[in-house]
């Protein structure tokens, strides 16, 4: 750990890693408070903005810079376990192989509870997702009524998040620092990871939407 | 004395009718026609979504609301409350405060009867969908006051 302190700060998480990351902390309170508060079409509108963040999420996940690839942050079994043992050898740049599985679980649960609230009704009927008329009253607030529940899980992951951050930083190591600025110190000798250039980002994010718009006008143009 | 015996005879009828009410009857034939009711409005709604409504079916969809609308009093007997043990999200206020919770059902039955009569004579969601906002409005006035949330 003191070898590491001294290590060189390095460019770790890219601007749009980190716009997705704080907007999200920003709209799920606010989707809830929204839901809770009969705002339902500013409950809407932060779906449909969440759903053009994850969106673009996945297309980073692919594209992006390499500590915010899937290739380089979702880890299998023995990695997690190495990892646990203190085996796993210095860190590169970016997510540990639990973290990376944490991520995993809040993205898809995210994702799912925008899928479910596309298609939810309330029980009056009147205040609906956009692709709810594709479905069937009754399928509509079943859905409705596992996007209530759905939203427990994900603050139970937030939860676990913040819980994990804190562990770090209890032992000495603040997280938090990086995802605002973009950097941390290197562990070991690790070299920077390459970045991508803010022009894909422009490109993805444009894409991202262009699916959300799609998507939020009931799959019509 | 003739006053007295009638008096009688209305109370002794109305316990009857209260001890006739099963709630294993009465409570699933109220949620049966409430979701018959969130169908038929859901139906309406999905119409006035598309680009083109089948004017037909918002008619008659519409149609069919109104008249279940003017229903949901009789789906409140006494003795289907939460305390009979089958499973309820119905509140007790609505036999304590039973003045609001009719006001609050004519309202409903109101605001139906006026998106039948637009849809009797137009399909067009921007006439409509006004008319369909009131309903859903007293739909929810009412589950605020009268039904916990689902879970």
């Amino acid at each position: 750990m003191a070898a590491e302190a001294g290590g060189a700060r390095i460019r770790v998480w890219d601007l749009p890693t980190r716009i997705v990351h704080w907007a999200i902390v920003l709209l799920i309170p606010y989707s809830w408070w929204t839901a809770t508060h009969d705002q339902l079409d500013r409950h809407r509108l932060s779906g449909y903005t969440l759903l053009g963040l994850i969106l673009f999420r996945l297309i980073w996940g692919f594209a992006g810079s390499a500590p915010s690839r899937f290739t380089s942050f979702i880890r299998g079994p023995r990695a997690v376990l190495r990892y646990l043992r203190g085996t796993d050898g210095p860190a590169r740049p970016g997510h540990n192989p639990i973290g990376g599985w944490s991520v995993v679980a809040m993205l898809l649960a995210i994702a799912a509870q925008i899928g479910l609230g596309l298609f939810a009704v309330d029980e009056d009927g009147l205040e609906s997702g956009p692709l709810s008329y594709l479905v069937s009253f009754d399928t509509s607030r079943a859905l409705a009524l596992i996007h209530h529940k759905l939203f427990w899980v994900i603050v139970g992951l937030a939860a676990l998040h913040v819980c994990a951050i804190l562990f770090y930083l209890a032992r000495g190591r603040n997280l938090t620092p990086a995802m605002i600025t973009g950097r941390a110190r290197a562990e070991g000798d690790a070299e920077a990871p390459v970045l991508a250039p803010l022009r894909r980002a422009v490109v993805a994010a444009i894409v991202a939407a262009a699916i959300a718009w799609f998507v939020a006008s009931g799959l019509k143009f | 004395m003739r006053q007295l015996r009638f008096a009688a005879l209305l109370a002794a009828s109305t316990m009857l009718l209260v001890a006739a009410v099963d709630p294993h009857v009465a409570i699933p034939h109220r949620q049966d026609g409430m979701k018959t009711m969130g169908r038929t409005f859901k139906g309406v709604i999905d119409q006035l979504k598309t680009s083109s409504p089948d004017a037909q079916a918002v008619k008659l969809g519409s149609a069919q609301l109104a008249q279940l609308a003017k229903q949901v009093p009789g789906w409140f007997p006494a003795g289907s409350g939460p305390d009979t043990g089958v499973k309820t999200a119905v509140k007790p206020a609505v036999w304590t405060n039973p003045g609001d919770f009719h006001a609050k059902a004519a309202a409903l039955a109101s605001a139906a009867d006026a998106l039948a009569a637009g849809a009797a004579r137009s399909s067009d969601p921007a006439t409509l969908m006004p008319l369909v906002r009131q309903v859903g409005g007293a739909c929810k006035a009412c589950h605020d006051a009268y039904k916990n949330p689902d879970h």
